[in-house]
């Protein structure tokens, strides 16, 4: 999802839902400015007309981004300017009233919890219908959980409404809540045409399967020309109420692999992409300046290395915390990631990011390595030296796996890093990786029973989100995503108040402690921010990246093309 | 004549089923398809994911599902994939992108292959001789990605960029939504065609101009060619009448052969170029742990590679009349 609203889709495996997504990190401040790719003054002012080519490095499997099947990064980067949303992520991070579709969106009442959202009297579908409250009754009841045959990615905050009434012909919308729920702005994000949903074959759950497009839209563009496998276009929604956009159509294309993208560029057939950097990538692409620009920055998804807690030596905290103690995460970050952007930070946190309002570095005990330190741990821990530097005890040696995903050569880097930085601290750590995605099965296993978990150190990278809220299921005891078998009710219960906090500055405060907590018990080790990569042609007018899950089209109705 | 044909249409037929049922059993043994959706979080309904197995007939055994699968087949209908897309119009689609690069590749390498082997053999140990015979091997070890890479670099940017527009496409089979008539529609597939087809092609054509090569040194060496030498018949006379035919049988067992691995998958030229080929279509159907997709590619290259044998065999009569006899 975009807009507001996020999916438990936001915290899958990063490689899974593939984020091309950036952020511009303002040296030093609180505050950030995007990163506005495709400034070349030469060229004259954008006019209007013409369509650019961006090359997706997903395809949707389906239309309906609220649906489990099908919500992904990939639908969500393309339905954006289909769908509208009641609140929209700004890539400064802040979550602002869309005031394309509301004139108001105000919480009026504390017990109950009531908010009350005036939706414009021109904001119309593309069939003339007005939007009104029956589409925001509609995603309600499609998502709270009723009904146990619908297919949807996450009731999270809809299971708490209590009802959703219109007034003044529909366009005021009164949500009453059950219980309170502090993230609320997050609701009523990519909203669907219920009239158009309720008459379509197959309706929420199949209705926008695959290649059936939704034949209707809320916002500047509407999908199109769908060729399955190849291309989608996004055209100029004729019945858009808001400021036209500049192009005619967006191409979007599909299927091409990132290796063989510079050339394309080059060859004009791609204008804008943005495809996971690995270090010749970035290169090629700033061989191709100054007609193609490009630029790497942090996004919000975060390379991390998990540690199994059901492995008898991880289940020791003497053991995870000699691990976090022994990695030089600093130098660590120096070897890998830097090497494609030198500005890459070791992270500190696990709930927020670096660059987040929020965000407060509790990592820094265990941001260089202290490998006498680790072993004095061990030693008192009843860890004695053995063979070859290998601490033992009760005659087993120390020995770990680190799994990740097998062909990656950032990360296999990294791997070796790791596996050399607690040699030194007498932990013998062997690689065991699978290619690709194929490594996740050692993760989540596909029957669903953790004791078919198979990996003792896992390396790979949650795509985040602006809602800590969805970090929840990380770390919660019992749930699927908790691939390290954690459990501590302390934090269970913190992230619980978190998620009916109200006030957000109370709120961010209990995710910071939960983030402190998190230090304290060292199921998971952060490491760094991964960058992302966007490049576009020097004569598309106001690229402009925007970290959240909503990607590089989230403005797409700003583009155009310069002349000259 | 029509006996042998028969007698190998037959015996096709009879490993085609029974590879199906090892394709089959192995597709089906590697994993649950559904299982991404089961490791959700939060869950997918138990009913949704029931409603799904029901769908897709994975309640039923494995032996079941491949004799439902058999008997629709038979009929011409290879069922649906995962996705509920009908199999064969998407592999009829794969095939005949796959066949447009095919035809082409295989029209170049061969003809190029003939000429060059030929050539080589009848001018041995001559500069051209040696620098095809260089060129060869070079072709040989060089990885069908990167010569592709080379290709897009070295000959379809510096075309375009003389040419001033861009008619070498490096990406794709085909621009997306084309405006214009038929003719611009011809034109655009030719400027996708034409890197992919020259990679796959010299690919080709190294392992050919070998065998042509060797295959002509051999009829040049047979007696018939001495005496027609000896009578007094003009080397160019001798070459297109007595040698290039005679040589051509052992090509044509080799073109057959390499045919049916190309049509079954040049994955990798195909993933370079982003083409939807079959070669894409394995892949996906083997990755998505997807019986129903792997068995229409497998049927459908079988049959290719079927018909291209018994065009071989047709052929190899064809040039060597006492092949007509046996």
């Amino acid at each position: 999802m975009g807009g507001s609203g996020r999916t438990v889709a936001a915290r899958r495996p990063r490689d899974a839902a593939l984020v091309v997504v950036l952020l511009a990190v303002a040296a030093g401040a609180c505050s950030r400015s995007p990163a506005v790719v495709g400034i070349d003054d030469t060229l004259g002012p954008p006019a209007a007309g013409g369509q650019v080519t961006f090359a997706a490095e997903q395809e949707p499997t389906g239309w309906n981004n609220a649906t489990a099947t099908d919500a992904s990064l990939a639908t969500g980067l393309l339905v954006d300017n289909v769908y509208p949303s009641a609140f929209v992520q700004t890539p400064e991070l802040e979550l602002v009233m869309n005031e394309d579709l509301l004139v108001s969106a105000e919480q009026v009442s504390d017990q109950p919890q009531v908010v009350e959202y005036r939706i414009r009297d021109d904001a119309t579908w593309s069939d003339g219908t007005p939007i009104t409250a029956a589409d925001f009754a509609y995603a309600w009841r499609q998502q709270n959980g009723s009904d146990p045959a619908t297919d949807v990615a996450s009731t999270l905050g809809y299971d708490r409404i209590a009802s959703v009434e219109g007034s003044e012909e529909d366009k005021v919308v009164t949500v009453t809540f059950a219980q309170p729920y502090g993230e609320w702005r997050s609701l009523f994000a990519q909203l669907l045409a219920a009239h158009v949903m309720e008459a379509l074959p197959g309706g929420w759950n199949d209705g926008l399967d695959g290649a059936n497009l939704p034949p209707f839209s809320g916002g500047p563009f509407a999908l199109a020309d769908y060729v399955p496998g190849e291309s989608v276009r996004l055209v100029r929604n004729q019945a858009w109420w808001g400021e036209p956009p500049l192009l005619d159509a967006v191409v979007v294309r599909f299927g091409i692999e990132a290796g063989a993208l510079p050339q394309a560029m080059a060859n004009g057939e791609i204008d804008v992409a943005s495809p996971s950097p690995q270090i010749d990538l970035v290169r090629r692409f700033a061989e191709l300046a100054p007609e193609i620009t490009s630029l790497t920055d942090f996004g919000l998804s975060y390379e991390h290395l998990d540690l199994n807690v059901d492995n008898p030596f991880l289940a020791m905290p003497e053991v995870r915390e000699a691990i976090a103690l022994g990695l030089d995460r600093s130098a660590l970050v120096e070897a890998t990631i830097a090497q494609v952007d030198e500005r890459a930070e070791r992270l500190d946190n696990r709930i927020w990011l670096t660059g987040q309002p929020a965000y407060e570095a509790h990592g820094e005990r265990y941001a260089d390595g202290d490998v006498a330190g680790a072993r004095r741990l061990l030693e008192e821990a009843g860890f004695v030296e053995g063979d070859g530097g290998v601490y033992h005890r009760d005659g087993e040696p120390l020995a770990l796996r680190i799994s990740t995903t097998g062909g990656d050569r950032l990360r296999e880097s990294t791997q070796l890093v790791i596996v050399e930085q607690l040699a030194d601290v007498g932990i013998d750590v062997t690689v065991d990786n699978r290619d690709g995605l194929a490594v996740f099965e050692k993760f989540f296993p596909s029957s669903g029973d953790p004791a078919d978990r198979d990996f003792d150190l896992a390396l790979f990278a949650w795509s985040g989100s602006p809602f800590p809220s969805d970090a929840a299921p990380l770390y919660a005891e019992g749930s699927g995503q908790n691939l390290m078998g954690y459990a501590n009710p302390e934090v269970d219960a913190l992230f619980a108040e978190a998620l009916a906090e109200t006030d957000s500055d109370a709120r961010d405060a209990l995710y910071n402690r939960i983030d402190e907590v998190l230090w304290d018990d060292l199921p998971t080790i952060p490491l760094y921010t991964k960058p992302i990569l966007l490049a576009a042609r020097s004569s598309v007018a106001s690229v402009m990246a925007n970290p959240t899950s909503r990607g590089p089209l989230w403005n797409a109705e700003e583009w155009g093309l310069r002349e000259g | 004549m029509i006996a042998v044909v028969g007698r190998r249409a037959a015996t096709a037929v009879l490993v085609l089923v029974l590879t199906s049922v090892l394709v089959h059993g192995l597709v089906s043994a590697q994993g649950d398809p559904l299982a991404s959706l089961r490791q959700r979080d939060p869950p997918v309904a138990a009913e949704v994911i029931e409603q799904r197995r029901r769908e897709l007939g994975l309640d039923r055994p494995a032996p079941e599902r491949y004799l439902a699968w058999l008997g629709s087949a038979l009929q011409g209908d290879l069922g649906e994939d995962l996705q509920g897309r009908p199999v064969a119009p998407r592999v009829g689609r794969h095939l005949l992108v796959t066949l447009r690069l095919v035809v082409a590749a295989v029209t170049l390498a061969l003809v190029a292959a003939v000429v060059a082997g030929t050539y080589s053999a009848a001018r041995q140990h001559s500069v051209a001789d040696h620098l095809i015979t260089v060129a060869s091997f070079v072709l040989l070890s060089t990885p069908a990605f990167w010569l592709a890479t080379l290709l897009k670099e070295h000959v379809a940017l510096p075309v375009n960029r003389a040419l001033g527009f861009p008619a070498i496409s490096t990406v794709g089979s085909q621009t997306p939504n084309l405006a214009g008539g038929w003719w611009t529609g011809l034109a655009d597939q030719l400027g996708h065609l034409v890197l992919p087809a020259l990679a796959l092609a010299l690919v080709l054509f190294a392992s050919w101009s070998r065998f042509q090569r060797s295959a002509v040194l051999d009829v040049l060496a047979a007696d018939h060619v001495r005496l027609a030498r000896a009578t007094g018949t003009g080397g160019r006379r001798v070459l297109v009448h007595h040698v290039v035919r005679n040589s051509l049988a052992p090509l044509t067992s080799v073109v057959a052969v390499d045919l049916s691995v190309v049509v079954g998958g040049a994955v990798l030229v195909e993933k370079v170029f982003a083409w939807r080929g079959m070669g894409t279509l394995l892949v996906e159907g083997v990755s998505g742990r997807d019986p129903n997709l792997v068995l229409g590619w497998l049927m459908v290259s079988g049959v290719v590679v079927v018909a291209a044998s018994l065009v071989a065999d047709v052929l190899y009569a064809v040039i060597d009349p006492r092949v007509r006899r046996g």
